[in-house]
């Protein structure tokens, strides 16, 4: 037994830091601080294909929102399509830039990386090999997720499908449902995959020299 | 009940695995730096909140677009855009923009301050409603970038030149900044402060 790790494990609540032990959770169920009520961990399930497929499946969804129109506005005769990135563009022409900015990294960057990252954790694991930079990976992993706002970015499609509407026709594109696959699947994988599970696992390929 | 900080233990923010602050200064498992509390927790969390106190004026005041329909050219500050959603028949949607961008930021801004006042006293009050407020305050944080998506998309769709033509104002990147700003702020905040008043 690693003396590191003091059996059986400790839990230190991230919210209030009270120490507790943690108990196997069951199929569904979560383990929820006494003392403050924070959601400590949650049951996941111990495969690795489930996430590994639900990251692939975002990457793919995610390629394609960025390269297609979310949303096109037709007047008259005229057309104008929209991609997030185009966007991004007009803000930047428009002498906003730093809005430009601050869109492009909270729709664009953040989920990319998320994706990449989150691929470069678990395809190693599927094969059994030791994923190199596995705990950088993982700490960069925990900074980004709250920068990636794609659930808010649906809302604001919403929002501004329905502005438009008053002054023209406005259509959604192929890029709004590939960010709103992209989004839920991402939803569904940061429920599915759970920190504790990972480090089990990437501990368990360590140990095996391939 | 001990807390980590009392056994000499800390739980890494990172990862999570518990290790003794003794013998580590990162964390044996991902190598994150350890520490017991997050450095200067209030100091930098006073300075981001302050900050976006100051920013939220001109969010409010300035337009964060400007309408060109037709040689008609009409600005719009982020209450007034609700508005012209409400008259605009869009009750609900107003209802939702309103929310996230008018009652989240506010609600934002005050939660933190109540938090941040009540670590300072070192009040031992109401600490389960406190811890609550804290994990509202980082669930909601994202959403009030609703309308800054908003401007970006009615910008990059509403381009006909003459006809009719939409363009982002200072006001959106005012807005945005305070919505990174009290995000940045709810994440400097440690609320293991809120309980250390309970265990002295």
């Amino acid at each position: 037994m690693d003396k590191r790790h003091p059996t059986p494990p400790l839990i230190a609540c991230h919210e209030c830091d009270l120490l507790q032990q943690a108990v196997p959770l069951p199929r569904g169920g979560r383990l929820v601080c006494v003392r403050c009520g924070a959601s400590l961990q949650r049951w996941a399930h111990a495969g690795i294909d489930r996430p590994l497929a639900l990251t692939v499946a975002a990457g793919i969804l995610f390629v394609l929102a960025n390269c297609f129109p979310v949303m096109s506005l037709q007047f008259q005769a005229l057309q104008v399509d929209a991609s997030m990135l185009g966007a991004v563009r007009v803000l930047h022409e428009q002498g906003e830039s730093l809005v430009g900015l601050l869109v492009l990294l909270t729709v664009v960057v953040a989920p990319a990386l998320l994706i990449l990252a989150l691929l470069w954790l678990l395809l190693p694991l599927r094969l059994g090999w030791p994923a190199p930079g596995f705990a950088r990976l993982f700490r960069v992993l925990m900074f980004l997720a709250p920068w990636s706002m794609l659930e808010v970015l649906m809302l604001g499609i919403l929002v501004s499908l329905v502005k438009l509407g008053h002054m023209a026709s406005a259509t959604a594109g192929i890029g709004l449902w590939a960010y709103g696959g992209s989004m839920l699947l991402l939803t569904v994988l940061s429920a599915s995959l759970q920190g504790p599970v990972l480090w089990a696992m990437h501990a368990s390929v360590q140990q095996e020299p391939a | 009940m001990t807390t980590a900080l009392r056994a000499g233990l800390c739980g890494c923010h990172a990862c999570g695995l518990v290790s003794t602050l003794a013998e580590h200064s990162h964390c044996p498992r991902c190598g994150a730096r350890l520490h017991a509390r997050k450095p200067d927790s209030l100091v930098r969390c006073w300075a981001l909140l302050l900050a976006a106190c100051v920013l939220y004026v001109p969010a409010n005041l300035l337009p964060i677009m400007e309408t060109t329909s037709f040689g008609a050219s009409e600005r719009n500050t982020i209450l007034s855009g609700v508005v012209a959603l409400w008259t605009g028949g869009s009750q609900d949607l107003a209802l939702i923009v309103f929310i996230a961008s008018v009652v989240v930021p506010i609600g934002k801004l005050l939660s933190l301050v109540v938090l941040l006042l009540g670590v300072q006293f070192r009040s031992g009050r109401n600490l389960l409603q406190r811890a609550r407020l804290y994990r509202l305050v980082e669930l909601v944080g994202k959403w009030s970038m609703l309308d800054v998506y908003v401007v970006a998309l009615l910008a990059a769709l509403v381009r006909f030149d003459a006809l009719m033509d939409v363009r982002a104002g200072t006001g959106a990147l005012a807005f945005g900044a305070v919505v990174v700003l009290t995000m940045l702020a709810a994440q400097a905040f440690d609320p293991r402060l809120i309980w250390d008043a309970s265990n002295e």
